[in-house]
């Protein structure tokens, strides 16, 4: 879990640097990170698919419900855009997910990415039994 | 040569027999999002189902066709009617079918098999389950097995959560087409602990010249139960080219074990080009049988990916290939999990100018500590002409494994044949049996009436050849 | 004992000075192609390859022929030329360390040839009476007196599915490289050892070997390549082979490299009715390799073997592609590769046997097994059949997985302790791979070479 003690954020741009609607890649840390908007809110996961590593911050977002999610432009894997988890394969595992905040109209990105679910396998269960 | 002076005709169609065609809709020539809003909108679809199906289409628009693999230059998506539904609801008893189509079922025998053994028929004639006969043991026990569309109505939120899963859109081009124009298959839900001892099945014919067809298949088979899922095809000959691409998604939850049952046997002119998938979690088993007679070109590959600890795979295939017949069968296993196993046996029998091809994956991800597996293909060649490969692909990221992998190729060895014959046995005879011999580890696989089927097919074309 | 030499060229003795090296330009191809000394119309040739070059795809890791191994390792943007012309003669010999060490059997002529320019060597007499050509390109085309048994070799097109590339980059920008040739009709008996030492720290050599077997001739050829230093090297390497009707050849191969060796190896064979081809290997790379070794049974009868054997170490990767082309008929091959792999070393073995529609009667088998000694190592294999007539008898297998517990248990309860008993193992698992050479005296060097090879992994494991 990320421990709020040792982050360290750090500045990737302000929030006129990201097209509202849609994701762009920075680099934090030497990883390739994608930043999406959506209505007001930011977020950031790695530009990797973890199927066969194509880049993601060119998916279009897809709203249901509360849920976001992205599609991998290759092979369609979706992944939740707020926790990083995989919803379908061929993606059987997540892939990263960074802690980031805005704070004067700068967009700051933590240092260490959060790999829980970038290490959980696909998740299908039957809920209501 | 033995085999010459025979002339086996063992890719002769005997199913070849058509009604005439009678139906209810049917979309125009070639793919655009109007037919597919059109089929969407005939089913009385939820928006989130035409919704996925616009995505699909342009996922098929810009996917490229496959570049490795066999030839589908003959495959024109422009000159194929994606869409024909044939009456208005599934129908629950025998008696309520209408005669033309119950006249092919009578002809396919499916009523016989019916009386013999079967708990429940659903039989999908063209696009859409017509008939559908459920037992009411499994009806109380939970059991839902309803053709797609229906199941879509009756079950949304289950049907929703699982639901291209397994196979999103964008996976290949053909995943993508059918996505996009599905119609009908075969949705199944089993509840835990529930096991479903006696086949569930369904029987399905393409007839309409130049109609594609592309069933949806969900089969989600709870904790601890079971199921065997059998589908059987056979569909008359035609000299345009048709084309048939299924999507089947299985999950096998934790501890639970399925087993997806086909006996193939398309036309001469039908391109078979079917993505199956299934997940297995913690302990749980997943068996493809599959068996691949007919077609012009047929290229399917069921995969599974064994996602928890102690899941097990298991594909057994039999592929033949007769005249101006391309049969790629394959099978995949990715192993994502500590003491997962998977068992691969194919056998494949390629006459005349046929090609029969192997190509599978095993791929076993770090971490995936002690997982096991084992590949078996065996490939008969009858005639100089006819051409078999293997394509056996393994990716071994893990050191703690056991990987084995075996293959070979030869034709009937004429001290086979002498022995059998000079045993008083004819020659048909005893090709007949040595073909069967070969396939026989498949073979006694099957549930009794396939079995019989499967020979019975093989029987009937060796006995018109040599009249 | 040894006969009379009748041709001893003194060694010459390389020092690697300061190399700026040469691009990979039309300029370079025509530089290489003056200091070997080549005829017009293979200069010619080497800018009609460079045109073809700019036509090909760069082979990149998203080609599902190169998903296991980065050709990028290899890219021209990672290494310039080796110029010859900044290669001196020393006085001093600096690493010749091999010449004092003499082969472990009678020979019947040594080359030593240092990043592709001849260095030292020695004929025999009754090797010389058969008719033996052997020399460095370098040498042959200065003296011009054997260059006629190769024109139909030199420069030769190779076929390289989908990415010719690098057979290309070869055909163009080739330094040089042996030729070895034996006359219709004759017997030599002892081998020929060719020793090869390769170092071009920073910068990429291109070699191009021949070597042609006339009709009912027979000849043994041990290969010795010892490649890279301490910085990054690149060796690109082709061989062409020819064999004629009833001819025989078998060739011993010995590649040893340091783990900033990078090796693209090509070996073609073609086979006349009749032929026989062996190709036993033992590769110790600990650097980044990539093999191909294809064999085409051109006439009715010929017969090829290949075995080999590889201990992968350090960070080492082998990806060996092997073919098998059946095209005319009776023909048989037979293919038998073992690897044991320690540290995080590992191996690809992509196979192909094709057999045509006129290859009736043939008989094919490949098999690769993979020993996985620890954690890190790693062996994919993809053993591919195209069967094209139904006359055959073809097999292959793979196995993949650790040392047998059970044989383990059994020896240990003999008395072995463990190292002993994994030792015993594994080099038991390994010299079966070579085990099938002819040559006893060869074949006991090979498994001096598996033993040393494996010592510095089991020799000095403790007893647990």
């Amino acid at each position: 879990m990320n421990d709020s003690k040792t982050s360290e954020f750090v500045e990737v741009g302000t929030i006129n640097d990201f097209p509202k609607g849609n994701g762009k890649r920075v680099m934090v840390d030497g990883h390739a990170v994608a930043i999406f908007e959506r209505s007001g809110s930011y977020y950031a996961v790695e530009d990797s698919c973890s199927h066969q590593h194509a880049q993601l911050a060119h998916s279009a977002i897809e709203k249901d419900g509360y849920d976001l999610s992205i599609t991998c432009p290759r092979h369609g894997a979706r992944f939740d855009l707020k926790t990083g988890r995989t919803l379908s394969l061929p993606a059987y595992r997540g892939i990263r997910k960074w802690n980031l905040k805005i704070e004067n109209g700068k967009v700051l990105v933590d240092r260490k990415p959060m790999v829980d679910a970038a290490q959980e396998i696909l998740r299908l269960e039957v809920e209501s039994r | 040569m033995p085999n010459q002076i025979l002339d086996l005709e063992l890719d002769q169609y005997k199913y070849g027999f058509r009604d005439p065609e009678e139906y209810l809709y049917r979309s125009e020539k070639g793919l655009s999002a109007k037919i597919v809003e059109e089929i969407s909108e005939r089913k009385n679809e939820p928006i989130w189902m035409l919704d996925f199906r616009l995505k699909a289409l342009d996922w098929f628009n810009r996917k490229p066709m496959p570049k490795w693999g066999p030839d589908l230059s003959g495959v024109n998506f422009d000159d194929l009617t994606y869409y024909i539904k044939p009456q208005e609801h599934g129908e629950r008893s025998w008696d309520d079918v209408p005669d033309g189509i119950r006249n092919t079922f009578e002809r396919l025998g499916v009523p016989e098999a019916e009386r013999k053994y079967l708990a429940g028929i659903g039989a999908q004639y063209e696009s859409e389950v017509v008939y559908h006969n459920l037992k009411e043991e499994w009806e109380q026990k939970g059991v839902i097995f309803l053709d797609t569309d229906t199941a879509l109505k009756d079950h949304p939120d289950l049907f929703r959560k699982f639901f291209s899963t397994i196979i999103p859109s964008g996976d290949n081009k053909f995943a993508a087409l059918n996505s996009a124009v599905w119609s009908g298959g075969s949705f199944i839900y089993v509840p835990p602990g529930v096991q479903v001892d006696i086949p569930l099945q369904t029987y399905f014919r393409i007839n309409a010249e130049k109609m594609g067809q592309f069933e949806r298949t969900l089969i989600i088979v709870d904790e601890g139960a079971f199921v065997h899922y059998v589908e059987g095809c056979t569909a008359p000959t035609y000299s345009a080219s048709s084309l048939h691409s299924a999507v089947v998604e299985i999950i096998a939850l934790p501890g639970a074990r399925v087993r997806y049952t086909t006996i193939q046997n398309w036309a001469n002119n039908v391109y078979n080009l079917v993505t199956k998938r299934a997940v297995a979690y913690k302990d749980a088993t997943v068996e493809w049988v599959d068996c691949n007679l007919g077609s012009k070109l047929t290229m399917k590959y069921p995969s599974v990916y064994l996602l928890g600890e102690g899941a097990h795979a298991e594909t057994l295939s039999v592929a033949y290939a007769g005249r101006g017949q391309h049969t790629e069968a394959g099978a995949k296993c990715i192993h994502a999990a500590p003491h997962t196993t998977s068992t691969i046996t194919s056998k494949s029998i390629s006459q005349y100018d046929g090609r029969t091809s192997y190509r599978g994956l095993i791929e076993i991800l770090p971490g995936a500590r002690k997982a096991k597996s084992s590949v078996v293909c065996d490939a008969l060649i009858l005639d100089p002409e006819a051409r078999s490969d293997t394509y056996p692909y393994s990716y071994i990221d893990e050191s703690d494994v056991e990987i084995g992998h075996e293959a070979s190729v030869s034709k009937i060895s004429d001290d086979q044949l002498f022995y059998l014959m000079s045993r008083g046995i004819s020659e048909v005879e005893a090709l007949s049996l040595i073909v069967r011999g070969f396939i026989d580890p498949v073979a006694k696989e099957l549930p009794m009436e396939f079995a019989v089927e499967l020979n019975h097919l093989i029987e009937l074309q060796m006995e018109g050849s040599v009249g | 004992m040894h006969t009379t030499v009748v041709k001893e060229i003194q060694p010459r003795v390389y020092e690697i000075k300061n190399n700026t090296g040469l691009d990979w330009d039309a300029a370079a191809a025509g530089l290489l192609s003056e200091r070997l000394g080549e005829p017009p119309n293979l200069r010619s040739q080497r800018f009609e390859r460079l045109h073809q070059l700019s036509k090909v795809p760069t082979p990149h890791r998203f080609m599902e022929s190169w998903r296991r191994t980065d050709p990028a390792i290899i890219s021209q943007k990672r290494f310039k030329l080796w110029n010859p012309e900044d290669e001196i003669l020393s006085e001093t010999s600096t690493h010749d360390s091999d010449r004092s060490e003499s082969p472990p059997v009678l020979t019947s002529a040594i080359l030593s040839l240092c990043n592709a320019q001849q260095q030292s060597i020695v004929v025999e007499e009754n090797a010389e009476d058969s008719g033996l050509v052997l020399a460095s390109q370098d040498h042959a085309f200065r003296t011009q007196d054997t260059m006629s048994e190769f024109n139909s070799l030199i420069g030769r097109d190779i076929e390289e599915d989908d990415t010719p590339a690098f057979g290309l980059m070869n055909a163009v920008w080739y330094h040089g490289g042996y030729l070895l040739a034996v006359p219709r009709g004759s017997q030599i008996l002892d081998p020929i050892w060719i020793r090869h030492r390769v170092n071009t720290p920073g910068h990429a050599l291109m070699v191009q070997n021949n070597i042609k077997i006339g009709s009912e001739s027979s000849l043994t050829v041990v290969i010795e390549t010892e490649s890279g230093g301490e910085i990054e090297n690149y060796l690109n390497e082709i061989t062409n082979i020819d064999l004629e009707p009833g001819a025989e050849l078998s060739l011993i191969v010995i590649n040893t490299g340091t783990s900033n060796s990078r090796y693209y190896s090509h070996l073609n064979v073609g086979q006349s009715e009749s032929s026989n081809f062996e190709i036993t290997w033992v590769d110790a790379s600990e650097g980044w390799n990539v093999m191909r070794r294809e064999v085409n049974l051109n006439g009715p009868y010929a017969e090829a073997f290949f075995r080999g054997m590889r201990i992968g170490s350090g960070e080492g990767s082998l990806e060996l592609r092997t073919k098998q082309n059946h095209f005319a008929p009776a023909t048989s091959s037979d293919l038998f590769y073992k690897s044991a792999l320690f540290d995080n070393s590992s191996s690809i073995f992509r196979g192909l046997i094709r057999v045509e529609p006129e290859a009736a009667g043939t008989n094919a088998y490949q098999l690769n097994r993979n020993l996985l000694m620890d954690e890190g190592t790693k062996a994919d294999a993809i053993p591919n059949l195209e069967i094209l007539v139904d006359d055959v008898r073809c097999t292959h297998g793979v196995s993949t997985g650790k040392v047998n517990k059970d044989a383990l248990f059994y020896m240990m309860s003999r008395g072995l302790n463990h190292s002993q008993a994994v030792n015993m193992l594994v080099s038991g698992f390994l010299t079966e791979a070579v085990d099938g050479l002819a040559e006893e005296d060869l074949k006991d060097y090979l498994f001096a070479k598996i033993e040393e090879g494996l010592s510095k992994f089991l020799g000095g494991k403790s007893v647990e």
